[in-house]
Parts: structure tokens; sequence; C-alpha cells
């Protein structure tokens, strides 16, 4: 399967190398610096770039983990702390005593977490997986290995849609979707047995469609496909490099105690 | 479906594997997917594990396991959670010896055997991997109130961990592999045979 490149925003123009090397560069340095304002900032640039680049329906669903993950990680962890952390006492809310060591540890985790689901989710999302296998061939990854990886990214949103198609179906045929846990939850087998079992019935013909193209040749593959390296990218990788480098002499320095 | 001879399956066998793992990594995130659209409160994101497993063997299993949860943390930006793909490895090799041994035929191995092994496995797993990540709590609900409960009246962590998601993993590892088990029931033979002890 062939995607389309596109070109519209910058974020879209750079090539799958300067993303990858982007996001090594991002995860460690929310990971290393372990600064809350970086985190931060880290974050609610994701956010605005992913409003920019009207994702904002494909980020709800992750959204609504985030909030989730924060409600029930400071709701928990600030209240329950070892003993020796219970002088740490802030404040009773709700009729449940919090301790300033349990926030701690929440804000370690989250702003650890959060920034990076906003983030990675922007930089995997917007990169074109024809082009993503394209680079990991020509960085010297054998071409199976490459199709599995870039396959699996395109596979999903294909299933995706059958699962909705099937749901839709099903609903048409009187299955119900909505009401309390149980309904809920019996319709989950009417639907994902279809969906797997199609899924299935489709693979026979798919191997021997990609056998026929030369799918399990020894030969060399090429690929006509270039891959771009525009300034952009370039700017890009060198400031992704920056920041890589800054994030781990800084973790190198302070477990050193240096810093 | 016509029957594919030996040697022409054997040709595919990489064809096939090549089209399983993706195949397996996206039926867990559609199962994903599905019960958060349903509104359910459990993960429901190992069956394709389990299918890939019992139709091509343990290791194809677990290596649709491992990059399922790789894919699933890129996609949701959660790189960390990457590291539950040592649960899946382990759903993966548990169906798919047991489907090789022939240990996968009625539904009370199935529910009974498969479903406690593999259960158990992803329990004693995820806990600890939870308590690196998150520091035990994950944002789901029902885990995160049990570990909570469990710590107030004294469990360490990691224990905690394991008794609140050893229930949930009962139920949802039990629905994964009888759903993994329905579908491999209907398949044709040539299909199924890819795992079959030679």
């Amino acid at each position: 399967m062939i995607q389309k490149r596109d070109t519209s925003t910058l974020l879209r123009r750079l090539s799958p190398g300067s993303k990858l090397l982007l996001a090594l560069a991002g995860t460690l340095a929310v990971i290393f610096f372990e600064n809350i304002w970086f985190s931060i900032a880290v974050m609610l640039i994701s956010y605005a770039v992913i409003l920019y680049e009207k994702m904002g329906s494909m980020f709800k669903l992750i959204f609504v983990s985030t909030v989730s993950m924060f409600v029930f990680m400071y709701a928990i962890y600030g209240a329950v702390v070892q003993e020796n952390q219970k002088d740490t006492y802030i404040g009773t809310y709700l009729g449940i005593p919090y301790y300033q060591a349990g926030i701690d540890k929440a804000t370690h985790f989250f702003f650890r977490i959060a920034p990076l689901m906003a983030f990675l989710f922007l930089i995997f999302r917007t990169i074109n997986m024809t082009d993503l296998g394209v680079w990991m061939t020509k960085a010297g990854l054998p071409y199976k290995w490459a199709f599995i990886f870039t396959d699996s990214f395109m596979v999903i949103p294909v299933l995706s849609k059958d699962m909705e198609q099937i749901m839709d179906a099903q609903r048409a045929r009187g299955l119900v979707t909505e009401g309390n846990l149980m309904t809920r939850m019996k319709a989950f087998v009417p639907v994902i047995v279809p969906v797997v079992a199609n899924a299935f019935a489709k693979v026979q013909d798919q191997a021997i469609a990609m056998d026929t193209k030369g799918f399990n040749s020894k030969c060399k593959k090429t690929v006509y496909r270039e891959l771009p390296n525009t300034k952009e990218d370039k700017l890009c990788k060198a400031l992704s490099l920056l920041l890589l480098v800054a994030a781990v002499a800084y973790k190198v320095l302070k477990s050193l105690n240096k810093i | 479906m016509a029957m594919q001879s030996t040697e022409s399956k054997s040709r595919l066998w990489g064809t096939y594997v090549a089209i399983m793992i993706p195949l397996g990594v996206a039926i867990n995130y559609v199962g994903g997917l599905l019960n958060s659209a349903l509104g359910g409160p459990l993960y429901l994101d190992s069956i394709g594990t389990a299918v890939v497993a019992a139709v091509m063997g343990p290791w194809v299993g677990a290596i649709s396991g491992l990059l399922f949860n790789i894919v699933s943390a890129l996609m949701g930006g959660n790189m960390m959670s990457a590291l539950f793909g040592i649960c899946n490895i382990g759903t993966g090799l548990i169906v798919g010896y047991m489907t090789k041994w022939g240990f996968f035929e009625k539904w009370w191995q199935v529910l009974i055997v498969a479903n406690v092994l593999v259960s158990f496995w992803n329990a004693a797993t995820g806990s600890p991997i939870a308590s690196v990540v998150y520091g035990g709590v994950d944002g789901s609900a029902g885990t995160s109130v049990s570990i909570a409960a469990l710590q107030a009246i004294g469990a360490d962590l990691v224990t905690a961990g394991f008794i609140a998601r050893m229930p949930i993993n009962l139920i949802d590892k039990g629905i994964a592999v009888l759903i993994a088990w329905i579908v491999y029931k209907r398949l044709p033979e040539n299909i199924k045979n890819f795992n079959k002890k030679k």
C-alpha cells in the first residue's frame, strides 16, 4: 500500500529520518531533564501544533486518558504515602488527607508521561509510512522487517474502518451497544469475532498476491521513491542532535553530581 | 478454499508471517479501541496476539504481541508502555505452545488452563512494569482504586498491583483467548496447519 505524500505543513514535509531523530531527542530530553517547566512547554507546544494540524479529533481519546491519568495519579499518590512521609501533610480534601510527598511522586510520573503522549502522537501520526519503509530499507534494515513494521501502522486504519462498518451493521440488526456495563460488554463479541474472521479470510489471497509480486524473491529489493533532504530537514536534524547531546550531557553530569 | 501443497506452504511461510504479524497488531489495537468505544473497564488488547500465536506458532505470536506494544506506544506517545510487550510475549508463547501441543482444542482447556496461565503471567509481569512506568497507578479506574485500597491496608506496591490485576486479567484474557479459540476453530485446515506439531 503506497501512502500519498502530504506536504501541506512544515511538520508533514519533514522526512522520517528527521522526525525519528526529533522523537528520540524529545523523549530523552523530557526523561533526562526531569524539569516540570520543560515538560509543560513540550506539552503545550504539542497541543498547539496538534490543533494547528487539525488532529484534535484523533487526539481526543489520548487526551481523555491523559486527564484520567492526571486525576488518578494525583488523587491516589497524593493520599497514599509511606508512614515516614506523613509529616508532609498539606490538607484534607473530600475527607481524604493529602501529602506533599505523594503530590511530588504524581508530578514526577505524570510530567514524564503526559508531554510525550502529545509529542510522540504528533510525530508518528504525521510520518508517511511509505517513506518510513523506504528510509528503514535504505538505513540497512531487511526489507521484510521494514514491511512488517510499517504495515502494522497501515493495517490499523483499515481494520478500524471494518470494525465501524460491522458495528453499524450489527446495530442495524438490533445489537444494543449502549446502556449498562453488561449490555455494552455483551456487544463486544458480536462485533470483534466478524472483524477478526473477515481479516483472516483475506490472508490467503493477500499472501498469493504478495508472492506474485515477488515478495519472496531472493534478489536485493530496490525502491523508486526518493526521500527529500531539504534545508528544513537539515535544520531539524541539527537542532535534534543539539537537544540530544544536551540531554545526555545533563544526565551524565547529574549522575556524577556535577550539577 | 483450495488446499496448498506442503512445498507451496513452506515457500509462502515468510509471506504469511509478514502478513500475520501486522494483522495481530491491528486486531489487538482494534480490540482495545472497541473496548474504549463501548466504555468497557477492561483492556481487550491481546486478542490478535492469541489468534496469531494459535495459527502461526508461539514465536510469531510473541513477536506480534511485542510489536503491538511498540506500535501502540509510538501511536499513543507513551514510550515506556512498550515495556508491557513482555506481558504480550508471554501470552503469545503460552497460547502458541498450547496449540502446538494440542491443548487448545476444548473450551475448558482454553478457559481454565490457557486463561489462568496467561492471566497469571500478565498480572505477575504487568505489576512491576506498571510500577516502573506509572509508579503503580496507570489511570484505569478499577485497577487504580484497588491498588490504592490494598496499599492503604499495608500491601507493597508490586503485591497490590498483582492482586488488583489478577481478577481483571482473568476476565480480560479469558475473553481474549476465548475469541482466539472461536476464530481459530473457524479457520480452514491449511491455515491452522502452520502451527501443528510436526
